[in-house]
């Protein structure tokens, strides 16, 4: 059993951490922007956005006939496809495809399920070199760390870092001009497009009807990847498949428009199969690999199932006031933000993840913010009450029974209401420094831990209201 | 292994689904389109500029020549290469510059490879473009395959005015996908050049596509 995430303990030193704070805040404010732009142009947005919900409620509750006519789609236009159950049975395929290949060098493109299912590592381990060849992804491999966030994995990183990882592992010191960064990096990295023999990408959506697997990136390092090398695996998880090239047609307008503000990304490629005989370039093999490794179990739940609808745009992330301030490693897996808060308990197990649901405020925009409409702050509520069902130890202390009874009998009728409010009122001011109050009583210290309550106002909102209404 | 991996992930997947809800598929949800005096190309030109591709009008095959050869001067371009595509054929591009080394199909694949790897400017045909988001669509064909509008730091595609579209749903209806995923294997929506901005948010072109994006459009 590996160790639980601390989300908590994770958190604070990004906290105390000045410049990551200083990061955190110019990135996702810069994503919020853009994205609210590129939206505001829209009038259907929100036309799409429900489009968008159906479409995956739809695909998710008919999954097996989707991924079989994707199957045979694939198939007939010259691919293969394999079905992983789990991240071991993806990997060992995965090493015996490259192990036919007769290569020691693949170049991967970015993508959150081969992150998931530590691709890179497992090769690694058999003597295969994987070079992650999108840029930030790249940065992130030298570093030996976990993506920050889902589009911008090395956001944390400054120019400083860079240049010395590549001053360490590429023998070249650029300085700290980014271009010149950037030329570094394109070097090295087309030494490795033009000698690897297997490319390995995500996919960002799978059409069924014609077994097309679309890739949206801005770089052209994931063309590179399908283009040099003898071989393309394609790794998906099984939620990305949907049905119709209408509804691609839709998914491109809403996730490059959610994730960075743009009305199109640089490149999309939607690949179908392997180069046809008569083509003079691109891959001779193509391999489709459908990764279960959890979702089933989150499919059978009616109650968690939209988390799969999840298109990975990140912009949950950017608006989430958790994320701005504890950062992408607070939580402690690939998938960061309220959708990580989400979705690591339940591929993971609640046992390892059981704080991740309690990191959120449940203000809402997340929910209010994903443009497939997954009811994100609902989710967080439904796997806090399983964590606190499973919690072990007495379940509900005598004190605890007191207070919650004195609550309720507070809350059963609108005089009682209002007689409690006005005790609690005057009491909460009278213990006030300068219009808040640095702990408060019993039960409720708690909330006082990490920060200040603030003090009731002078008269409640009700009696300002009445007067109003006169 | 194969056969037993796929009946256990497909079980899975029918056990979750038991109880089978049945939300139907949407109808498809049409772009509102802006009522615009600007025309197609203009739009297209407007778009793509904005993304930082240079776009250029020829009225005919000199003045595309004409133009071609300015960009390749500004670059001092030696090594160019492109496919004997239809509008490099009809614009007669092989004897009209030493400079522009059209690929032979019939050529090993190693070489193909090699001087589509070296070369400076790589010149493309695009199939159509989109108006609104400024968008060549490329096919992989027989002939012109995924690198050259790739692998080569400079990217001129060639573009007939009358293929824009006013956008994707209007480019899908005019591929009919079921046909045009039998014939290619690829289908690349390129929309200004190769860019990344994953240090410290800084937009920088040409990571690891094309840096600079000429669009050529042509009016005959």
């Amino acid at each position: 059993m590996p160790e639980p995430i601390r989300f908590r303990q994770a958190s604070s030193a990004t906290l105390a951490d000045a410049r990551l704070q200083q990061v955190l805040a110019a990135a996702t404010e810069r994503f919020n922007h853009a994205r609210e732009g590129a939206i505001a142009a829209v009038p259907e947005w929100e036309q799409l956005r429900d489009y968008a919900h159906q479409v995956k409620q739809h695909t998710l509750a008919n999954l097996d006939r989707y991924l079989v006519e994707l199957e045979e789609r694939v198939t007939e236009r010259g691919g293969k496809v394999f079905w992983a159950p789990d991240d071991a049975t993806a990997c060992a395929y995965i090493i015996g495809v490259a192990s036919r290949c007769e290569t020691s060098l693949v170049v991967k493109s970015k993508s959150m399920t081969t992150e998931e299912i530590e691709l890179a590592e497992a090769l690694g381990h058999v003597g295969i070199e994987a070079v992650e060849t999108d840029l930030g992804e790249f940065i992130i491999q030298l570093a030996r760390e976990r993506p920050y966030h889902i589009i911008a994995p090395a956001v944390h990183k400054t120019r400083s870092q860079v240049r010395d990882l590549f001053a360490r592992h590429l023998d070249s010191d650029a300085g700290e001009d980014i271009t010149a960064l950037i030329g570094t990096a394109r070097r090295a990295l087309r030494r490795k497009f033009a000698a690897a023999q297997l490319g390995i990408t995500g996919a960002n959506f799978a059409v069924a009807e014609t077994g097309t697997l679309v890739v949206v990136e801005n770089e052209g390092n994931a063309r590179l990847s399908t283009s040099l090398p003898r071989v393309h695996i394609a790794v998906m998880g099984i939620e990305k498949v949907i049905p119709r090239w209408e509804d691609l047609e839709i998914f491109l307008r809403l996730l490059p428009r959610a994730a960075t503000g743009q009305k199109f990304t640089s490149y999309v490629s939607c690949f179908t199969g392997p180069r046809r005989p008569e083509e003079a370039e691109g891959p001779e093999e193509f391999h489709l690999v459908l990764l279960d490794n959890g979702r089933s179990r989150i499919l059978a739940d009616a109650r968690t199932r939209i988390s799969l609808a999840c298109i990975r745009c990140g912009a949950c992330l950017n608006a989430c006031p958790v994320y701005r301030k504890a950062g992408g490693h607070s939580y402690g897996w690939v998938y960061s933000g309220p959708i990580g808060a989400v979705l690591n308990p339940q591929l993971l197990g609640n046992e390892r993840a059981a704080e991740l649901p309690f990191a959120s405020s449940l203000c809402g925009a997340c929910g209010d913010v994903c443009p497939v409409k997954i009811p994100l702050p609902d989710l967080l509520i439904e796997l806090r009450a399983r964590v606190a069902q499973r919690a072990a130890g007495p379940p509900v202390t005598r004190a605890k029974r007191f207070w919650m009874r004195l609550w309720a009998a507070a809350m059963r009728a609108p005089w009682r209401y209002r007689l409690a409010t006005a005790g609690a009122r005057v009491a909460l001011r009278r213990r006030a420094r300068e219009g808040y109050l640095s702990s408060l009583p019993g039960p409720l210290a708690a909330w006082t831990t990490a920060r200040d309550f603030p003090a009731p106002a002078a008269r409640p909102f009700r009696a300002l209201w009445k007067e109003l209404e006169k | 292994m194969s056969a037993g991996t796929r009946a256990q992930v497909l079980d899975s997947i029918r056990q979750a689904l038991t109880r089978r809800d049945t939300i139907p598929l949407p109808e498809p949800c049409p772009a509102q389109e802006e009522a615009s005096s600007v025309s197609l190309a203009e739009c297209f030109t407007r778009e793509a500029e904005k993304v930082g591709a240079s776009v250029a009008v020829a009225a005919d095959p000199a003045a595309a020549r004409e133009q071609i050869r300015r960009w390749l001067e500004a670059h001092q371009a030696r090594h160019v290469v492109c496919a004997p595509t239809l509008l490099v054929k009809r614009l007669e591009l092989a004897s009209s510059a030493g400079t522009i080394n059209v690929l032979d199909p019939a050529m090993s694949t190693r070489e193909r490879r090699e001087r589509l790897l070296a070369a400076e400017v790589g010149i493309s045909d695009a199939d159509y473009g989109l108006a609104d988001t400024g968008t060549l669509v490329v096919r992989a064909t027989p002939e012109q395959g995924r690198l050259v509008s790739l692998a080569p730091p400079v990217h001129i595609a060639l573009l007939s005015a009358r293929c824009i579209l006013p956008n994707l749903a209007a480019c899908f209806r005019a591929l009919n996908p079921q046909e045009e995923t039998r014939r290619s294997s690829l289908l690349t929506f390129i929309t200004g050049p190769s860019r990344t901005a994953d240090i410290e948010q800084t937009l920088t072109v040409g990571v690891h596509g094309p840096g600079a994006l000429y669009i050529l459009l042509l009016e005959q």
